[in-house]
């Protein structure tokens, strides 16, 4: 110590050796010239401190002048001087360090780390390894031996360390504080909106509803009430016959949207279905079996390139209305000029169904068709007329479950149909 | 002064709907305003129509009654081809959008494009008519050179 010296009663350091001046035994073992010239070159100090006088019987150097006092203040300062240097919260641990030494064990040691000042004021960290020097009889300890060494530069680095850890540690704190603050918002966020999109969807059903329950009835009637005056035709002016037609025209197409309204409505209807796993091959099979009649005698077999154990996993309603679209178009706009020719292709990538079905009809650009051609009632042909519904619709039901469609091909060439089936397993319930 | 507006050579309906064609045809007999009613069903009618007029030097019609959705070449697809033709600006055609469509995003969009005068509601009424035509004949007025 440079060791405070706690006195029996307590707390304070007491009849520390403060000069490079060593006494009794330990001060005449470590006097011999080698052993002198070590510990003078050591950094730091080295003493022996006497548990019974609680003083240094030796030190290699005075810690007072190491810390800027002049020997005048040392010697003011006696045996209390490191009373006067050791920073006054650290004495209670030294005086519980002292105690710890007298009780330990054969050749152990043991460190303790202090802040003394400086005669500028300027704060120091030294820290002590102490061991026992020599024992009574009994045991006891008599003196233990220790060197202390300044670690100012690596306490004040890990003070700092500490510092930011804990500054850290706030913002971390705070951060979180601000993400759970953040998250309830958004979760408070999403349930108005969810409730808000809860009550479009049933705005959107109820007006739905509308449309194909309650407008059916005045339109049905239109429709008969045209009918009717169309056989009274003859007794009209040729200018009011005509118009009646109209009339009648107009009617039949406003049902026909209708009808159109109602099955997009059935649509969303059908997206609760369960979905099951269903061979693709004899889903295939049956849609161009349904068609074979309407086929026309100069068409060709239907190529069907789908593997046995191909399988999707849908909803078996929805996987007949989609091929059924997809037949019904191929038919409906075939080439007249030659033999319909259609062919399934199925591939099974990464548990992906793939099936292309191509058709040497009248041919889609896929560019320039893409949004007539899945758009409600739109239509990429003006020829023959139709009701721009089936292909909306079966991309809404493979879409709804995770899987699409797309078109590609040539005016007046061919036309692809691409339609990707969701993974197994991956078909989403609901749209 | 409706009396005195002189009619036009042509009109060129563009529309798929029959029953619209048939109406606005009738319209236009009944005015007196036009000398000859084209009729095409969809884009690329109307704009072969156009083209042959072109190509065999033929004056263009003055009025295009144009719909916006139709099967095959709507009306939007046949502006973009129509722009590409590069007629002259003297030519003094009148190109009028004619729909039922609520969406700003089509009325915008019509406004937009230079080629078109106007945008008004489906079917076509008498009044308007008279209009277009009165504005078109002033027209041709200020561009003739003074006597």
């Amino acid at each position: 110590m440079t060791h405070p010296v706690p006195t029996p009663d307590t707390t304070m350091p007491e009849g520390i050796s403060a000069g490079p001046s060593g006494s009794g035994d330990a001060g005449d073992v470590l006097r011999t010239p080698t052993v002198d010239r070590v510990v003078s070159l050591m950094p730091g100090f080295v003493y022996v401190f006497n548990h019974t006088t609680y003083s240094n019987d030796y030190t290699n150097r005075s810690v007072g002048e190491q810390l800027g006092y002049s020997s005048e203040e040392i010697r003011d300062f006696g045996a209390q001087m490191m009373m006067h240097i050791v920073h006054p919260d650290d004495h209670p641990k030294m005086s519980e360090h002292l105690a710890r030494i007298a009780q330990l064990d054969g050749d152990d040691s043991i460190s303790f780390e202090y802040r003394v000042f400086r005669k500028d004021g300027r704060q120091r960290w030294l820290r002590s390894v102490d061991a026992v020097f020599d024992r009574a009889p009994d045991g006891s300890v008599l003196r233990h031996i220790g060197c202390a060494s300044d670690v100012t530069i690596e306490k004040e680095a890990e003070l700092r360390l500490e510092q930011m850890n804990a500054e850290l540690e706030a913002k971390v704190s705070e951060r979180t504080r601000d993400l759970a603050k953040l998250n309830g918002e958004l979760e408070s966020r999403i349930a108005e909106r969810t409730y808000e999109l809860q009550d479009a969807v049933d705005e959107l059903e109820q007006l739905t509803y509308i449309a194909t329950h309650d407008l059916k009835v005045p339109v049905n009637n239109l429709c008969r009430l045209g009918l009717m005056l169309g056989d009274n035709a003859h007794l009209l002016a040729p200018d009011q016959a005509e118009q009646v037609g109209w009339i009648n025209d107009c009617a039949t197409q406003l049902s026909a949207k209708i009808q159109g309204l109602v099955l997009v409505a059935q649509i969303r209807l059908s997206s609760v279905l369960p979905s099951e796993l269903l061979n693709l091959r004899g889903a295939v099979m049956d849609a161009v079996g349904r068609f074979e009649a309407t086929m026309g005698q100069g068409a060709r077999p239907v190529t069907i390139k789908v593997a046995d154990d191909i399988f999707v996993d849908f909803a078996r309603f929805e996987l007949d209305s989609i091929l059924s679209a997809i037949m019904d178009n191929a038919i409906k706009y075939a080439d007249p000029s030659r033999a319909l020719e259609v062919t399934f292709r199925a591939d099974l990538l990464e548990g992906k169904v793939t099936l292309l079905v191509e058709d040497n009809g009248t041919g889609l650009d896929g560019e320039r068709d893409r949004d007539k051609v899945f758009g409600l009632f739109q239509r990429a042909h003006k020829e023959p007329a139709g009701s721009g519904i089936s292909l909306y619709c079966a991309r809404r039901m493979l879409l709804r479950r995770g899987g699409d469609i797309s078109v590609e091909g040539h005016r007046g060439k061919h036309a692809v149909f691409n339609l990707q089936f969701p993974k197994r397993g991956e078909t989403s319930g609901d749209g | 002064m409706g009396d005195m507006i002189k009619p036009v050579n042509r009109i060129l309906l563009v529309d798929d709907d029959a029953v619209t064609n048939m109406m606005h045809s009738r319209v236009i007999e009944r005015s007196g305003r036009a000398k000859r009613i084209d009729v095409a069903t969809d884009g690329q009618e109307a704009l072969d129509i156009i083209r042959a007029d072109l190509l065999a030097g033929s004056p263009l019609p003055e009025l295009i009654f144009l719909d916006i959705n139709m099967p095959g070449m709507g009306g939007f697809e046949f502006l973009e081809h129509y722009a590409n033709l590069q007629i002259n600006p003297d030519a003094q055609l009148i190109i009028v959008m004619l729909s039922t469509s609520l969406l700003e995003a089509d009325h915008a969009r019509a406004e937009a494009d230079p080629n078109v005068h106007s945008f008004c509601d489906k079917p076509l009424r008498v009044e308007k008519l008279l209009e277009l035509v009165e504005e078109f004949q002033i027209r041709m007025q200020m561009k003739r050179p003074a006597a």
